[in-house]
């Protein structure tokens, strides 16, 4: 076979579905005309795509739609649609931090011992959660987590008192949840079922006064569960997997399609100068995976759709385990919540850490890491695939982190506590530069990996 | 497609938002052989594809607002057919192999076309024995498109929405996986197709 017969066949499928038009598709006529080997090959893919196309068809059985609408029925509580779909996309970058924090608490109350629970359950769950939040009315700008810690038998129990809300307005009331859980699985002894959702309301006034209320409407739940990172890793990854079905595709779609064509050439144009300056939008309908070598990317998420963006930040240090620690420190001087340490030497001396920044302290955390070493490259990408990598990545690393690398040096609930503490103390500050007007959704944040390794990886 | 194709569904689409269950189970019915089709042959078990094609219709209920009619609704209903076999996927484990149910159940699923003896019959079953074996045997990105796409015949646009990926992704993948899937067949069965 030679390199124009690679070339061709490369096309073929293409060919085959009468997606090859114009010159590409006579130069591969012609080709196929003086090819024999080429023609062999071009029937077998024929016969293939045949053979597929022929199966026969496997129809659902008696009665599925009678049964949908029976479950329907039966679940009728299930949530508006576009409360869910708020929800989901505005909690993501925090859901997964939420995870980690809970994670923490969570290994030390119970040594890290979880039981894995059924994924659509546990989705079912946070929809439940959230619809609660809803019916409330309070904004979710937060997020509802649902974790399962169970020991033994299932069993179900209400709540121990320690779970009523210690403080209803947000992430105060998150701590104090975690302390009642943990009263919980200490009293049952059996198995602990809270639900923790946190309905933060930003600000003050009647925002402020609908959470308690919110929280009140979840503080005695029928059925939930406390999961251990595992688990959380494929919830938040299907969610993840989920708010791209829901809202990028269609906003983004949208946004392509009328209206933001301006922001779009805009971008564009931005892109092409090189882009140490901005990624507004999404330059088409999606984009995939932006490299920005060399330079810092400034994401303009405020003026864009407000898609939560993965961005990888590659730094290299003789020690990359103290450059990790003082990217920590760096990012802890800005204000980015839980920014935690999660993985140590896993690979070959690489050191991770997983930020989830806000829109109003990316610029300020940017410069503050290249001051500590000039990122080598940064990658920004929006896809599905992205999205669930970030998370997967960061649940791997965090277990490994605890259960491998350092045992000894596990972080406390106090450790927990600090950071939804800084998250918390970052929050009114971003609300008072940009106050948000009724009905505007809050930014998303910056799902952030700061990849460390030593000079000599590199290669 | 059903009968009155998209502008049917985008009716019925507007009663199940207000509220209309019934409407909602028009909707199931005109669908629920496309997505339970698809759902098989990713999954490879009867009992998997009707919970989870239960499952994409009650997300779907969840999520109707999210559907602006930009898209077909089987367009729409395949992203998220994808999103929950993904999920089936993670949970049984990454590296899953698809079990297709004997052929016992082939007679009874797959009725034979009018007019063919025993011989055929069998022949023919062979071949779909095969070739479905053949497509479980694929990586599941792969799988994924030449289900969407073959079997259930999405145009390359479609695709790209479905899958979330760049019209030049679309191309080459389809390519691979139809690569991948003739080098599995050949072997095995010389003119395969031809006999279908």
């Amino acid at each position: 076979m030679t390199d124009e017969c690679a070339r061709h066949r490369e096309r073929f499928s293409e060919y085959l579905d009468g997606e090859l038009a114009g010159a590409e598709r006579e130069a591969l006529q012609a080709h196929l005309e003086r090819c024999g080997a080429c023609q062999r090959e071009l029937e077998a893919l024929r016969r293939t795509v045949r053979a597929v196309g022929s199966l026969p068809e496997r129809r659902a059985p008696e009665g599925f739609a009678a049964r949908v609408v029976r479950r329907l029925g039966r679940e009728a509580a299930a949530p508006r649609p576009e409360v869910l779909a708020v929800l989901w996309t505005r909690v993501l970058p925090v859901a997964a931090m939420l995870a980690l924090v809970l994670g923490l608490t969570l290994t030390v109350s119970r040594n890290g011992v979880f039981r894995r629970e059924a994924a659509p359950e546990r989705l079912a769950m946070a929809r439940r959660a959230g619809e609660e939040l809803a019916r409330v009315g309070a904004r979710p700008v937060a997020t509802d987590t649902v974790f399962s810690l169970a020991e033994g038998q299932e069993a179900r129990r209400e709540p121990a008192a320690g779970a009523e809300p210690a403080a209803a307005t947000g992430w105060g009331g998150l701590t104090g949840r975690a302390e009642a859980m943990r009263e919980g699985v200490r009293t049952s002894g059996r198995v602990a079922r809270m639900r923790q959702v946190r309905g933060l309301a930003p600000g003050t006034g009647a925002a402020a006064a609908e959470a308690p209320v919110a929280a009140k409407a979840v503080a005695a739940p029928k059925e939930a569960r406390l999961y251990g990172a595992a688990e959380a890793r494929e919830t938040i990854a299907g969610a993840a997997a989920e708010a791209l079905t829901w809202r990028d595709g269609e906003a983004l779609r949208e946004a392509a399609a009328g209206g933001r064509a301006a922001l779009h050439e805009e971008a564009g144009e931005r892109t092409d100068m090189g882009l140490t300056g901005a990624l507004g939008v999404p330059t088409g309908p999606m984009f995939d995976q932006m490299s920005v070598e060399g330079g810092l990317a400034r994401t303009e998420l405020q003026a864009a759709d407000r898609q939560p963006v993965q961005q990888v930040v590659n730094l290299t240090g003789d020690d990359p385990a103290r450059l990790a620690r003082r990217a920590v420190s760096v990012a802890n001087e800005n204000g980015v919540p839980a920014a935690l340490m999660l993985g140590e030497d896993k690979a070959g001396g690489v050191v991770e850490v997983y930020l989830s920044v806000p829109p109003v302290q990316y610029d300020a955390l940017l410069r503050g890491l290249a001051a500590l070493a000039p990122p080598r490259s940064n990658v920004l990408s929006n896809t599905a695939a992205a999205k669930e990598e970030f998370f997967r990545a960061a649940l791997d690393n965090y277990t490994y982190y605890q259960t491998v690398a350092a045992p000894a040096a596990r972080l406390t609930v106090e450790d927990a506590h600090r950071a939804v503490g800084l998250e918390m103390a970052a929050r009114p500050a971003a609300e008072a530069e940009a106050p948000a007007p009724a009905g505007a959704e809050p930014p998303v944040a910056v799902n952030m990996v700061i990849r460390i390794s030593r000079p000599a990886t590199d290669q | 497609m059903a009968d009155g194709g998209p502008a049917a569904d985008a009716g019925l689409v507007a009663r199940a938002r207000d509220g209309d269950v019934e409407a909602f189970g028009r909707l199931v019915e005109r669908h629920q052989d496309h997505i339970y089709n698809a759902v098989y042959h990713l999954v490879g078990s009867e009992q998997d594809a009707e919970d989870i094609a239960q499952d994409v219709f009650m997300r779907a209920y969840s999520h109707l607002n999210g559907f602006q009619g930009r898209a077909r609704f089987s367009t729409w209903l395949y992203g998220i057919m994808l999103n929950a076999v993904r999920s089936h996927w993670r949970r049984a484990g990454p590296r899953r192999t698809v079990s297709l149910e004997g052929a016992g159940d082939e007679t009874r699923a797959d009725p034979p076309a009018t007019g063919d003896g025993p011989v055929r019959r069998a022949v023919r079953r062979e071949h779909v024995d095969a070739v479905r074996g053949a497509i479980a045997e694929l990586e599941e990105e792969w799988r994924e498109i030449i289900v969407l796409r073959d079997i259930r015949g999405l145009s390359y646009e479609e695709l790209a929405e479905t899958l979330d990926l760049p019209a030049g992704t679309v191309k080459s993948r389809l390519h691979r996986a139809r690569a991948a899937l003739r080098d599995k067949l050949e072997p095995l069965m010389g003119g395969v197709g031809e006999g279908l």
